[in-house]
């Protein structure tokens, strides 16, 4: 086994975690002094972390906001003078929510590439490959990181923004390209256009390495990726707000995503009492960055739910715990329809099941007083008795998984939207007044 | 020379890691051609990585303001 940084990734854990500590203390010592936000919220002279968990207050995307919104564009929170700031990113915000803005040294992008290098490097790519990264390289920062991570690991990047999905075919065919980055959304995108023009990746191209990154996925979609393309997909993930990547999944145990734990001191926290819970038990993730310099993050409560597990029960070598299946979804993702808990992953696992979708959409609606899931789904054109089969299918598999029969409608090929990003494809249109049990 | 352990520094490769460092700050501090100036603020940047990354003592957030002009 050969690892990007051997030290920090095998470090025996009381080292690891005393580093930790000693990093965290930096960073919050930085941020104290150097940022007005950051002083109101945390305390000098703290001795542990113990200490560092019970005094430093979480931090909601609220208070982002806020603290954004004193003096705009980036308000009390940076610990930099934002003069020094070599980039400026945001998220994208949403309807009466500005974006959140993020302002990083060079230094800073120095380690979130870094950050990158360690997931690639443990996904198997090495110096002298090919990747390309399907991104629009814009104020979202996505992406950007993986460039760099290529090109700083002596890979051949081919930046494809702008580029439409065929032209993208066309450059991982023509060029041999062998590593990939992009969401699985997209990875299904460029599968259905790679149907409509007879392609065969999976022969045709010579991808190896996936990284699918930005979404909870089902394993269904998973494997579906993986055949589609001949390759490997690995989960990985970052936010604006953390700056660079905090997990990626390991070869040696499927869904085993290790935390970037020289960069992050992460917890998982019950989300009703707000109490650390114990390996093995879902939690809200909340996460302190130890290494970034021009905005910083200290118990920011992420909304991602995890379940984290012990470094040793991979075979890796590597002393940084993981979280098992990534982030299984985000903490107000769970529906409850007729008294079950239903997700976005396991709507996407049912219908990915169900060969010949191409894409769909799942509502949630209030009819005649009960809750109902109404689908809509492009499986192409298949005939009148090819359509009506696989409708029923779709609805007897749903009915078994999830104990609802719902509507299933097929819509005309290409009518629903497609993403180069995040999709959504669960929506609640229920009354937000009326309680769900 | 130390014998290498694979995927570790040898610690004379530390000291000289920690040298380089030391030496690219110097000149980071008094540098006035712009040219070599921004030339040593990238090396700083990724020098400063590299010790981290090893647990090596360095100086952290050492600028944290606007960084002289080149
Ligand atoms: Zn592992």
């Amino acid at each position: 086994m050969s690892y990007w940084n051997t030290k920090a990734e095998t470090m025996p854990r009381p080292e690891l975690e005393a580093w930790q500590w000693r990093r965290l203390r930096r960073a919050a010592e930085h941020a104290r002094h150097h940022s007005p936000f950051w002083a109101d919220r945390i305390p000098g002279g703290l001795s542990s972390p113990a200490e560092f968990t019970a005094r430093v207050p979480l931090l909601h995307k609220a208070d982002l906001l806020a603290a954004q919104a004193v003096s705009p564009p980036y308000g009390t929170w940076p610990s930099i003078d934002p003069a020094a700031g070599a980039r400026h990113h945001q998220t994208s915000g949403t309807s009466g929510n500005p974006p959140v803005r993020s302002i990083d040294t060079a230094r800073d992008w120095v380690w979130s590439t870094d950050t990158f290098c360690t997931a690639l490097y443990a996904n198997g790519v090495r110096s002298g490959q090919r990747g390309m990264v399907c991104f629009g390289y814009g104020l979202f920062a996505g992406f950007w990181g993986m460039h760099y991570a290529l090109e700083r690991m002596g890979c051949t990047v081919f930046p494809s923004a702008g580029l439409d999905s065929r032209s993208r075919i066309g450059l991982l065919t023509e060029y041999r390209i062998e590593v990939v980055g992009l969401t699985p959304s997209y990875a299904l995108r460029l599968m259905e256009v790679a149907r409509e023009e007879g392609v065969d990746l999976a022969r045709e191209a010579n991808v190896e390495v996936i990284l699918a990154g930005a979404e909870p996925r089902s394993d269904r979609t998973t494997a579906a990726i993986e055949e589609a393309f001949g390759a490997r997909v690995f989960n990985a993930a970052g936010t604006t707000e953390y700056g660079g990547v905090f997990m990626f999944e390991c070869p040696a145990r499927r869904n085993a995503c290790h935390v970037v734990e020289s960069s992050c001191y992460d917890e998982v926290l019950d989300p009703d009492t707000g109490r650390a819970v114990p390996y093995g038990a879902q939690g809200v993730r909340v996460t302190s960055g130890l290494s970034r310099e021009g905005v910083q993050l200290f118990r920011h409560w992420t909304e991602d739910v995890v379940v984290r597990r012990p470094h040793h029960e991979c075979g890796c070598g590597r002393s940084w715990d993981f979280y098992d299946g990534g982030i299984l979804r985000r903490v107000d993702d769970m529906r409850k329809i007729r008294g079950a808990s239903v997700t976005p992953v396991m709507v996407e696992d049912v219908v990915r099941a169900v060969p010949g979708v191409a894409e769909f959409q799942a509502s949630i609606r209030t009819v005649r007083g009960l809750d109902t899931v109404h689908l809509r789904v492009d499986a192409g054109e298949p005939d009148g008795e090819g359509g009506r089969r696989l409708a029923r299918e779709l609805a007897d598999r749903f009915k078994r998984a999830i104990g609802i029969r719902p509507e299933v409608e097929l819509v005309p090929p290409g009518s629903l939207p497609r993403t180069e990003w995040k999709a959504t494809r669960l929506h609640d249109e229920r009354d937000p007044r009326t309680p769900h049990p | 020379m130390t014998n290498a352990t694979p995927g570790l520094l040898t610690p004379e490769q530390e000291g000289d890691l920690v040298a380089a460092y030391r030496a690219v700050r110097r000149l980071a501090e008094g540098c006035e051609v712009p040219a070599v100036r921004a030339a040593v603020l990238a090396a700083e940047a990724e020098l400063r990585l590299a010790l981290d990354g090893q647990d090596l003592d360095c100086d952290y957030y050492v600028r944290p303001g606007r960084p002289p002009a080149p």
